[in-house]
């Protein structure tokens, strides 16, 4: 970063001004109470947003008759040109310019974007540049009267041990989580070890063992009697039926001797109805001559009647076909026909007697074809009974002999009454005992076989979570050694730089002259350099002031070199209270540090502005 | 911090834990696994900040890699 302007508006005592800087020395040259701290102060607010000096206010920092300040600073990072101006009221904006013109970057009030943004695009930490780039006036005592917990703090920012260490205070408090999670399942699993030690298993054993020996006896015996119990069930269950299929035989030969006379009788009735054959066409046969007779004699009758009402009516001529009425020949024709109608009279008697006749033979032979129906199921039903009965008669032979074999007789009850039923009970009873203590064993069994389940889940946690705290043991130990490493890291190439500039600046020369040694250790007090000069340690409050003045401008380019310069430095007064030689030193100091790096230095002391000849004045006046 | 200093520090951080491994007894019961986690719950809390990382968090970033 190269500084090429300082611009001011109603800041501090400057209502509106340009300063411009150039690459090299600046210094910024006039009397007390010209505005020299001003500008180092508007150049460290533009960049941090605070005062140098720690304990002021920003709104402070304006111009008492103004409503607020503004500081600016016009600069070059990498070919790149920006302005950036911060406004004691917070705000703050970033222009780049671009073909001569600006444009705004960023422009916001909110003071951790605002340090978000200076830090990812020019690496400006507060911290860092109050340390390395910019020396105030009375800093080096202040430094030094610093509490060796404040220097820490500044350290671990500079590395930025201090995210490191929150990171370390997270992994602590897991691991505190963890330990209280490790006591809890410690205690679990022990209340589980205690429960899951009550093994019942051997009892559960022997239990089963003997169940089984009581079920087995028991289980025998009444297998037996229920199988002659069954036996004799179905034996009195075959002779109902039997009995009934006799009754049924019985019934059906009813009214015979024997089968024999059944058959006889079916036999007969069979022919009787084979003989009766023809009946219904015999006596259709006679119902058409009846109907035929009937018909002849009704014809004869109306003729006879027809020729007696004409003999009778006296007339002469017959009235329907007019011939002379002949009444001899027609008395002779009515006797005829009633002669011939007493004829086919007497043909219809007989004829009806024999219709009668056939029709009780038909009727007779119906009844016997009933009668051979029932007779043949009758038959039927006594073969299939037979054979039942025969059947039945068999498997009844059977179960008599099996129950004969077992010695149970068919006239006694039930089988179990052959048992000895007082042992059966006891069996019982012993049986129903066992198998209540093998059930509430079985259910201590399964509680415990839950618990031991449990603990193995507990113990699983348990090496997880042991397994964590040592995890979490070696995260924070790895992060300490991290910052050690780290410290080491950096500040060991800073303990070199600073000796290679007090080599340059000639400090503790004496020593060196008489071949001393002198060690420079930054980590022991935290960035505090212990100084052992010849082998013996050396307090820095014992330096002489122009030695401290050095030690600590030393001590600031080493740091700025480990820890990245934004490439100037800015030193208020340097020469406070140094006497002639010292200032020499320090211009030659001056010197050397601007062949590397842009150098802001404010003085009122003229041997300082010879000492600095040909570089960029600013001077300043009270008036100003 | 910046991305350089923090891929440094990272990279210190897992020699550290790699040489405090070698030379404790006591670590050996952790294996590759629990030391890749570790780097990894590091970085996570390092990144993530303090406040967004929980002690569950770092308790499964632990696990998560043995588990899978």
């Amino acid at each position: 970063m190269l500084l090429e302007r300082i611009r001011l508006k109603t800041f501090g005592c400057f209502q509106e001004q340009d300063f411009d800087l150039h690459d090299g020395i600046n210094l910024i040259f006039g009397p007390n109470f010209s505005g020299k701290s001003t500008l180092v102060n508007a150049i460290f607010f533009t960049l941090t947003g605070k005062p140098i000096v720690p304990r002021v206010d920003a709104s402070a920092m304006k111009n008492p008759k103004a409503y607020s300040g503004t500081a600016g600073l016009q600069f070059t990072v990498n070919g790149e040109r920006y302005q950036l101006y911060r406004a004691t009221g917070k705000r703050v904006q970033l222009r780049n310019e671009k073909e001569r013109a600006w444009h705004v970057l960023f422009d916001d009030k909110r003071i951790g974007a605002t340090e978000l943004m200076l830090q990812e695009r020019f690496g400006i930490i507060h911290e860092q540049l109050a340390l390395t780039t910019f020396l105030r006036e009375g800093e080096i005592f202040e430094f030094l009267a610093r509490q060796s917990a404040t220097r820490r703090d500044i350290l671990h920012t500079l590395l930025g041990i201090d995210r490191l260490i929150e990171v370390r205070q997270r992994f602590i408090d897991t691991r505190r989580i963890a330990k209280r999670e490790q006591g809890r399942i410690r205690a679990h699993q022990n209340s589980l070890r205690y429960n899951a030690q009550n093994v019942n298993e051997a009892e559960i054993t022997r239990i089963e063992a003997k169940l089984k020996d009581l079920e087995a006896a028991y289980s025998a015996e009444t297998s037996d009697s229920a199988l002659i119990a069954e036996w004799v069930q179905h034996q009195n269950r075959l002779q109902k039926q039997l009995d009934t299929l006799t009754h049924q035989q019985n019934e059906a030969l009813s009214g015979f001797d024997d089968a024999a006379h059944l058959r006889q009788m079916t036999a007969t009735i069979e022919k009787a109805i084979q003989d009766a054959s023809g009946l219904e066409t015999k006596r259709e046969q006679l119902i058409q001559q009846i109907g035929r007779l009937e018909s002849e004699i009704e014809a004869l009758t109306t003729v006879c009647n027809t020729l007696r009402k004409l003999l009778e009516s006296g007339e002469q001529h017959c009235p329907t076909c007019y011939q002379k009425v002949e009444r001899e020949v027609i008395q002779r024709i009515v006797d005829e026909k009633e002669a011939e109608k007493a004829n086919r009279t007497e043909e219809l008697e007989t004829h009806k007697q024999s219709l009668e006749t056939e029709t009780k033979n038909l009727e007779s032979r119906r009844g016997l074809e009933q009668r051979l129906q029932t007779l043949q199921v009758r038959s039927t039903q006594y073969k299939q009974r037979t054979q039942d009965i025969d059947k039945i008669q068999t498997e009844l032979s059977a179960l008599s002999s099996r129950l004969g074999e077992t010695g149970i007789q068919q006239n006694r009850q039930t089988p179990s009454d052959t048992l000895t039923t007082v042992d059966k009970n006891q069996l019982k009873t012993q049986i129903d005992s066992e198998r209540k203590r093998l059930d509430k064993l079985k259910q201590k069994e399964a509680v415990r076989l839950d618990r031991l389940g449990a603990l193995q889940r507990a113990n699983t946690d348990a090496a997880k979570v042991e397994k964590t705290l040592l995890s979490l043991e070696l995260a924070c130990s790895g992060i300490e050694k991290t910052i050690e490493a780290l410290q080491q890291q950096i500040l060991k190439p800073a303990e070199d730089e600073l000796h290679h500039w007090i080599d340059k600046m000639q400090l503790f020369s004496s020593s060196r002259e008489n071949g001393g040694q002198t060690r420079i250790d930054l980590q022991r007090e935290h960035l505090l350099p212990t100084l052992n000069i010849d082998g013996a340690d050396r307090s820095l409050m014992l330096l002489s002031g122009s030695e401290k003045m050095f030690l600590y401008l030393c001590f600031k380019v080493a740091l700025a070199r480990v820890l990245g310069n934004p490439g100037f430095f800015v030193l208020d007064d340097p020469t406070l209270h140094l006497d002639g030689e010292r200032k020499i030193l320090m211009v030659d100091f001056i010197r050397q540090l601007a062949e590397e790096y842009q150098v802001v230095v404010t003085s009122y002391d003229e041997d300082v502005r010879s000492g600095l000849e040909g570089a960029h004045l600013i001077e300043m006046t009270r008036e100003a | 911090m910046d991305i350089s200093l923090e891929n440094e520090t990272l990279n210190i951080y897992k020699r550290e834990i790699e040489a405090l491994i070698q030379r404790d007894e006591k670590y050996s019961l952790l294996g590759p696994d629990e030391l890749d986690a570790i780097v990894h719950a590091f970085e996570f809390t390092l990144k993530n900040g303090r406040d967004k990382v929980r002690a569950q968090m770092l308790y499964d970033l632990i696990h998560e890699k043995k588990d899978r």
